[in-house]
């Protein structure tokens, strides 16, 4: 492979990093949000985040970017690609996140709540010190494993036509007519998702109590 | 004084409690025995609200904690309460623990908050542990934590849920002792306990949970 290759493969890296970390710093909120409306919100929006999450658990991501991108003009709303792609991915992601957040919430034990009730500790605050932590300890790994997955699903987002590193890296292959740029990207994907597991695993060492 | 008149409550459309009537003292233990079943526990979660009483009356001296339009906050201030299982809270640790409640609703400066929960972990002998999370405290520490962290906010009651039940006969003796020193501070105590030997042992008064469906004159 020609060196010549890399700086495609590089700004395709960044692309990857960018939409990685919009996704994420927008989603985890997200989903945050749709869980704690799903375990105390009233039972029509109960009913609503239920059929949200089947509806982005159950069809592929890929179908959703596509949908996003080149369906929903067709209704008279056209996204720029890497628009389409931020927020397809994250709605696609906070359901998932949703559903691991809610998955530490009912797991809190009742009597934790009860606790607070009686310490005249109020709802907000006592979610914030008190019931949150318990749910990131639990969530964390499962977290991290959605986290990585999100690395490695923006490779999707060629569908739609965008840069990001695996398509950098394939029109290289073309290009060279060589197997070395895949095994470069490759590498480029473990360093990331090494980074990230190793800063997941240092946050998990945080909530060891 | 806690004053508890004609309170009664249904549990799947039986009496479980029925016009019971009680009062308790400042520096009194009152314990409550009886079999697993019989309302013992619905009782004490009455006195914290966080059961709703179908009918009676809760005061403290002469205010009227239920029924009340703000009975809650009341309740919470001078109503404690010791869990069975404690319920500390597992991401904080034995100071945060005690100090939590008060520095949220900013009842006293941090400084008096963190002083008097140095005092109350040094005098339940638990100073040591401040730093520790709960689940490196044995079953009697935590059980000492779970008061402190009651005490710190002054309350003139302290409910006990089966404070025993965790405990080997030496350590519940040291506990009882402890809650002698505890109502010095003039804090009544209402405990419930299937525990006989301990009731009659450091209890002023013991109350049979029978009476809770036989109204009679207040106790």
């Amino acid at each position: 492979m020609s060196w010549s290759a890399l700086p495609s493969i590089i700004t395709g890296l960044e692309l990857t990093l960018k939409l990685f970390s919009l996704v994420l710093v927008l989603s985890l909120p997200l989903g945050l949000l749709v869980a704690v409306a799903k375990v105390y919100g009233p039972k029509f929006i109960q009913r609503l985040i239920t059929l949200y999450i089947y509806a982005m658990r159950g069809t592929p991501l890929l179908l959703q970017l596509m949908f996003v991108f080149f369906g929903l003009p067709y209704v008279g709303i056209t996204l720029d690609r890497f628009p389409a792609a931020v927020f397809a991915f994250v709605l696609n992601y906070a359901a998932y996140f949703a559903e691991i957040f809610r998955g530490g919430m009912v797991g809190v034990p009742t009597g934790q709540f009860e606790a607070m009730k009686v310490l005249g500790i109020n709802h907000f605050k006592g979610y914030r010190n008190v019931i949150f932590p318990q749910v990131l300890k639990t969530t964390l790994p499962s977290l991290g494993n959605e986290i990585l997955a999100l690395v490695k699903d923006t490779s999707l987002v060629y569908i739609l036509g965008l840069g990001e590193v695996l398509r950098a890296g394939q029109i290289a292959a073309n290009r060279y007519a060589s197997l070395i740029p895949f095994i470069f990207v490759g590498i480029l994907y473990l360093i990331v998702t090494g980074i990230i597991s190793y800063l997941l695993n240092k946050i998990e060492k945080q909530y060891q109590f | 004084m806690l004053v508890i008149e004609g309170l009664s409550k249904k549990m799947n459309g039986l009496d479980l409690i029925k016009d019971f009537s009680l009062t308790v003292q400042k520096k009194e233990i009152v314990s409550i025995v009886g079999e697993s079943g019989s309302g013992k526990t619905t009782f004490i979660r009455l006195l914290n609200q966080l059961d709703k009483p179908d009918k009676g009356q809760i005061k403290l001296d002469n205010d009227r904690l239920f029924p009340g339009q703000d009975g809650h906050k009341s309740v919470n201030k001078n109503i404690g309460m010791v869990f069975q299982d404690f319920q500390l809270f597992p991401n904080l640790t034995v100071k945060e623990n005690c100090t939590l409640s008060p520095l949220l609703n900013k009842s006293i400066r941090r400084e008096e908050i963190n002083l008097k929960a140095d005092e109350l972990l040094g005098k339940l002998d638990i100073l040591d542990k401040q730093h520790s999370y709960p689940k490196e405290l044995s079953g009697g520490q935590k059980q000492r934590v779970a008061i402190a962290r009651a005490l710190m906010l002054d309350p003139q009651i302290i409910c006990l849920d089966e404070p025993t039940s965790a405990l080997d006969y030496e350590t519940a003796d040291r506990f009882g002792e402890l809650l002698k020193s505890v109502i010095k501070n003039d804090v009544g105590i209402v405990m419930i306990t299937h525990d006989l030997r301990f009731a009659e042992k450091f209890s002023d008064r013991i109350i049979s949970s029978e009476l809770f469906l036989k109204p009679t004159s207040t106790l």
